[in-house]
Parts: C-alpha cells; structure tokens; sequence
C-alpha cells in the first residue's frame, strides 16, 4: 500500500522524534506537569516542529487531544480577523479534561504581517488562562519582539546526519526497498537535514524503481526542478534575455512560487554547480543583493528580471 | 449654454441613476437610518471602477433627503493635519449653514487616494517645505483622521473610492463603515441612456453607432456619454460609425515607452508621463516588458533593470512605510534612471504590451488547480498551502505520474477528481487510460472506499 510517507511515519509519540532531545525532553516535562507557557519552535523546514506539536498535544490531553486543539496555518488564514475569529470561538469553549487549557498551533507564524502579529499578541495575552499557544516559524527574527518575549523559545537544528541515515533505512527495510549506501549517502547530502525532504527523495526514487543506486537519486531529483534552471542558465549564457525570463514566468507565475524560495532554489543550483568557482561567487552575491531587494521592494518579478540582467552581464565578461 | 453633457444630465434623484439598483437601495437605507436617528454605521464606502455613478449616488441622495452636502476632493487638501481640521469640525460643528437641523452630508472624494495627492503637491513650487511636511506623511496621517471624525460625527459621511483595499488597508474601515459596492453599468442600460439623451438633444444617431459606444465604454457611463458628445456635437444627425472615439490609454503608454527609450532628458520624459492617464506602478509593467526589446547590449540591460529594480525599492517603501513622499524618486528612476542606463544605441524596437497581464489571465487556471492540489494536501500533511506547494508538491507529482498503486491511494485518500488526476498528469493522453482504470472498478472497492471517507473526515475535524 502506498501513502505520502511523510504522513505514514510520522512519530506519533515524542520519544520517536529524531534529533531534537532537549526540545523533546522540555516537552515531555510540561506533559508530566500538565502545564506549559506559549511556545515559540523555530527552525529550517522538516525538522520537526509539527510532529513535535502534535505529538506533545496528543501526549499532553491524551484521548481529549482533538477538542483542546486546533492547529491553524498562518500563510492560508491571511486575514486577522478570521485568524482571530476562530481563535476566539475555539477559546471560547473550556476544555475538556483535567488540563484546564486548550492549545492553538500556529504553523509559519513568520508569515503574519507586523500589524496581525500585534492583533495576535493582545489575543495571547486576552485568552492565556484558557488557552496556549504554539507558534512556528522558520526564522524567529521575523516574529516581533513582544510575541517573543511571551513565549519559551525552542530551536530546532538541522537533524544530523547518522540520525537520518537511521530513519531512512528503517523505512526502507519496512517499505521493502533496496538502496544502496552510496545511494543513502546522497540522499543525506541533498536534504540537509531536513527529514521530510530526505523521506520525500527516497519515496520519489522507489516510486520507479525497487533497487535505488546514487545516479537514479540524482537523476529523480534533478528532474524535479534542476531542468528548468539549467535550461534558464543555459539561456543567460546564450544572452537570450527573454528565453530566460519565459522559464522564470513558468516558477512565479505558472506554480505561483515566492521570489525567495526561488533564489535559494537558484542559489543551491549554483553552488553544486560545475562552474568556475570565482564566478559562483559573483553570482552568490548577486543573488543575494536580489533576495534582500525582495524583501524591501514591491514587484518581486522585476528584481528577479534584474538579477537575470545582472547573470548576462557577469557571463559576458567572461 | 454650453454645459458638458455629464453635467447636463447627471440624476439629481436616486431613482433616475442607470444600474447598481441594490447598491442605491443600500444607500438609501442607510440615510433612513440617519433620519430616524438609529444608525448602525457612520459612514459608507461607495467603491467602484470611475463613471458608474458613485458621486452621483451620493449627492441624489443627499438631494432626495434634503441634507447639505460638503464635498472634499482629496486634491483640496494640504496634508493630514488639515483633512482632520476640516473634516472634524464639519462633522461635529452644527454652524456651517446657520440651519441647525438640517443634516450636512460629507463627501470625501477619491479617498483611496488620498494621500498619493496630497504628497505629489510636493514637487510643486511648494516642494521646499518637503523637510517639514515628511512628518504629515506618516502612516498615521489622513486614514486615522478620517476613522476619528467617523466615530464621533453627528452628521453622515459618504467616502468613495475606486479601490477599497487602498482605503481598507489604512485602518479599520471595514469595522465601522458600510462597504457598498457599485458595478460597471450593463451596456443595454448605457444604450438606453444614449438614446435618451440623443431624444432630448434632438440629434439622430444610428443604433449601431450608440451599440458601438456602450461597447466600447466598459460599463463606464461617463465616457460613454462624452464620447456621445464628441460624436454628435454640431450635428443633427450621425450615422456612421466613423469618429466614435478609441478609449485607448495604450496610445499615450508606446509614445512614452518610446521617449524612455530614446531621449535622456528626464524633465520631458517626466512631462510626457504626466499626460498618461496609468498609475505609475502599472508603468513599470511596461517598461519591464520592453527593456529588454530596446536594450540589447549587455551592459544597457543590466543599468536599465538595475535602475528599475531601485524604482521598485522606493514603491515598496512607499507602501511598506506609508512614506508618500518617496513616491517621486520612484518616478525618477523608473523613468530617468532607465533612459540615462544606455550607453548603447538603443534597437529601433517594437514596443509589446506587458505580457505579464496576459499570462496572469492564461495560467489563472493553472494556479487555481495547484492552489486546490495544495490545499488537499496540505490539509492532508499538517501543512500550509504554501508549504505544500515548495515541500511535497513536486515529489507528490513525480511519485503519482510513476506509481500506480500511490495514485489510487490518493485518488481515494484526496478526493482526487478526474479533471484533477488530468491536471497532474499535464493533460497528457496516457491520463485518459489511466483515469478510466482508476475510476472504473467501483464495486469491489466500495468497502475500502468508505473507510477512507471516514479518516478524511476524521482530518477535518481535526483540522476545522
């Protein structure tokens, strides 16, 4: 039977989370406890912070989990006040059980203007004898000060390598697929630490194959998304302009991708890259000077189409 | 006399205005409110595209209910300190016509754009004060003024604007104003409206040329009646369709686009832009396009975008920051940065309409399909929309396309329809033989099926 692995081995309890032990043993003192202040996990994607959330709510109510929790993702509930109203509503009801408070998860936390923060922050402090908050977010600098003073800060790291060697096989043996170490390997490489991407590379091979070998890893996830950009870099170093521009229009507007997840997307492409190491890091800062021009402008398109200016340039001196 | 035909037969009561009937029925309702002295909110927002009546609107009613009108054009104003003096003590002083009774209405014009005005004033002569006005700019200028005189007013005030969000952004007008929305006016009405005042003109004008005008107008009676006007005066008669005037903006765009590209005199190109009747953000759409078609030498391209690029720097302050003084250096740059950028003789080019706005209007349903993919399987994983989009939906893809028994386990654990599994496999052929195995064998699953209902609902739940 086939799943989204990422779902079907999903730890359901803490103790199965890998590679965040401090975090998981605090959690675990705040179940024995049964209380908790508002808490702040912070940390690269795929490193836990949902699972921990959910596995922390399900061990803290025990069978009650679902009425004394709502889980709420920041970037789709745009506006305040429908984050608001439902937050309200859901507060509104006392919990049920011996907890005496319920838990809100706000997932990507980060992608809250400052104004809906603020709106945010009055409704923690409003609601905090009912009712606790879970933020998350990628980077904790971009939840403004009060939210963080009000909240026990939980980093997550990176998940290290042996550990997500471990998982990786464990599921391979129980998905009865055959990968090779060297295969494993690269698997590691290319996530960086994030399990849900490592499971998600290693479901995406087997779905072809049933002996996984390093080129057919690189091969599958080239495929994901290294063809387009390299056909876009092709172009810049033919000058084409425009060729470069129209696989651009096919990631910001066809799939609707951010700005910023493209230029890291661009930026790990070019990093692993076999160009000329000097000129990798021109095209770094390039980059660079781009994502923060982003986050200050108004039309992300335009900066991009500038970086694009910026590439042919760089590669016609050459 | 020679009044503009606008003027001349403008409704001066609610029940001769063409179109928008529930939203005059909403205004009306609310200026009942006033008058029997229970009212829910202050003020209304009437917003709409120009020339579907919202100004009308408000002064037939105000006419129809016998209330003074005091009208502002955000142009009037100096700056916030002012707007708040003014629209307070209109609002709160019984004084201003001698009659205590009577009721005065407010109009504030063009609210949306309300500060961008008064900011632009700055370039003028008065432009040296910019070092002590900047403080009136701040974001806490005209919006917070007008909320203020809202929550205290004794008298009704109608604020009118082209787009809401402009206004709404700024504060809470939603919370305490009554948004009525007014649409473009259906051509049959903007037809009937013509021939009615050809009729009192006592001009004959052809039915195709009056159908040709509605057409042309976009729901916009304004300029359909001024187009009339420009067709039929000093005549007594019009029957071909020759001299109805093109609504073309994009005539105006290409001979900008045109001197950017070839002068680099910043003080005529910025006199050329003044006559475009196009909101100077959606003139960088243009520009962006056409760069590229103009500039062919690597060097030019680069200045020319890089110049563009901190254009765009200023726009996001302005907004970011509400700084509207800042608007100007945009401007500038959009304009001056990108004609100074060529060192290079430019390529006689062939200036394009912004592709952009096509392909926004060609992928729309692409985008609306990945939105509700991602929203299935964010749902699905604990995730956002956002999220799913960059984290599983490219592996959910690859793993579906290749993996039979994967896909009829999310056809099922999804609700994947066909037009969906159509849309992923990219509306390839191979997805026809596929969706016909996957969706025929019914029976036998039924069971399976069921069981997989009851965990989605589960999931909702949980996630609801």
């Amino acid at each position: 039977m086939m799943e989204i692995w990422v779902e079907k081995y999903r730890p359901a309890k803490l103790d199965e989370v890998i590679g965040q032990e401090k975090v998981v043993s605090r959690l675990k003192g705040y179940v024995a406890s049964k209380s908790m202040p508002h808490l702040l996990f912070s940390g690269p994607p795929g490193t836990g912070k949902t699972t921990c959330a959910l596995a922390f709510v399900k061990e803290l109510f025990g069978e009650n989990w679902q009425n004394n929790f709502i889980e709420l993702n920041a970037s789709d509930e745009r506006g305040i006040p429908v984050v608001r109203g439902k937050i309200k509503e859901f507060a509104r009801v006392t919990a049920v059980g011996d907890v005496g408070f319920k838990v809100i998860f706000l997932d990507e936390a980060d992608a809250l203007t400052p104004e809906a923060q603020n709106a945010l922050r009055r409704t923690m402090e409003m609601y905090s004898r009912v009712c606790r908050f879970i933020l998350s977010c990628n980077y904790s600098s971009k939840i403004i000060e009060p939210i963080q003073s009000r909240c026990a800060i939980f980093r997550f790291a990176p998940v290290s390598k042996p550990l997500l060697l471990g998982r990786l096989k464990e599921i391979a043996a129980r998905e009865k697929v055959q990968v090779d170490e060297d295969a494993l390997d690269s698997i590691a490489y290319l996530a960086t630490g994030d399990v849900r991407k490592a499971i998600n590379i290693l479901q995406t091979c087997s779905a072809t194959e049933e002996k996984i070998t390093m080129d057919i890893v690189y091969h599958v996830t080239g495929r994901l998304k290294g063809d387009e950009l390299k056909a876009m870099l092709d172009c810049i170093m033919k000058k084409d302009f425009n060729g470069a521009k129209n696989v651009l229009d096919k990631f910001l507007i066809e799939q609707g991708m951010s700005a910023q997840d493209f230029l890291e997307d661009l930026h790990r492409y070019i990093i692993e890259s076999s160009i000329d190491e000097e000129l990798k890091v021109k095209i770094a800062e390039k980059i660079g000077e781009t994502d923060f021009r982003v986050s200050e402008g108004s039309n992300e398109r335009i900066q991009v189409e500038a970086l694009i200016a910026q590439l042919i340039l760089l590669c016609s001196k050459k | 006399m020679t009044e503009m035909w606008v003027e001349k037969y403008r409704p001066k009561f609610l029940g001769e205005i063409r179109g928008n009937k529930q939203a005059i029925e909403a205004m009306r309702r609310w200026a009942e409110e006033w008058e029997t002295g229970k009212v829910k909110k202050r003020a209304v927002v009437l917003s709409g595209k120009p020339g579907v009546g919202k100004t009308t609107a408000a002064h037939a009613l105000a006419n129809e209910f016998g209330w003074a009108v005091i009208e502002l054009n955000a142009s009037d104003a100096r700056n916030a300190g002012a707007i708040e003096d003014i629209v307070l003590r209109a609002a709160i002083h019984s004084d201003l016509s001698g009659d205590e009774k009577r009721k005065k209405l407010l109009i504030l014009d063009e609210a949306d754009s309300l500060y961008e005005r008064v900011s632009r004033e700055g370039e003028g002569p008065e432009g040296a004060e910019a070092g002590d006005e900047k403080e009136d700019y701040s974001d806490r200028g005209g919006a917070s003024a007008i909320l203020r005189a809202i929550a205290v007013t004794s008298n009704p005030i109608i604020l009118i604007v082209n787009d809401e969000y402009e206004l709404t952004r700024k504060g809470r007008f939603k919370e305490v104003c009554e948004i009525i929305k007014f649409r473009r006016v259906d051509k049959r009405e903007i037809k009937k409206l013509l021939a009615g005042i050809c009729a009192s003109e006592k001009i004959r004008v052809e039915e195709s040329v009056l159908q040709l005008i509605a057409e042309r107008s976009d729901g916009d009676v304004r300029s359909a009646i001024n187009d009339l006007e420009a067709v039929a005066t000093g005549r007594t008669q019009v029957t071909t369709e020759e001299g109805v005037g093109v609504r073309d903006r994009e005539e105006e765009v290409y001979a900008l686009l045109g001197t950017i590209f070839k002068e680099r005199n910043l003080r005529k190109i910025r006199e050329i832009q003044r006559n475009v009747d196009e909101e100077p953000e959606k003139l960088t759409l243009w520009i962006e396009e056409n760069i590229p078609r103009a500039y062919t030498h690597p060097e030019d391209l680069a200045s020319g975008f890089d110049a563009l690029s901190k254009a765009d720097l200023f726009f996001g302050r302005v907004y970011r920051r509400g700084r509207y003084g800042l608007w100007k250096y945009a401007i500038d740059l959009m304009l001056g940065g990108v004609a100074v950028a060529k060192k290079h003789e430019p390529r006689f080019a062939q200036f394009s309409f912004p592709m952009f706005l096509l392909k926004m209007r060609d992928t729309r349903d692409t985008r609306e399909r990945i939105y509700a993919l991602c929203y299935k399987l964010g749902r699905y994983c604990h995730s956002s929309i956002a999220e799913a989009k960059r984290e599983i939906y490219p592996y959910f893809v690859y793993i579906f396309r290749h993996n039979d028994s994967f896909r009829r386990q999310m056809v099922r654990k999804l609700r994947l329809t066909p037009d969906d599994v159509r849309f992923i496999f990219d509306y390839d052929e191979r997805a026809e033989i596929i969706i016909k195995d996957l969706y025929s064998q019914k029976p036998e699953k039924e069971k399976e099926k069921q069981k997989s209902v009851e965990v989605g609902r589960g999931q909702q739940k949980l996630l609801e």
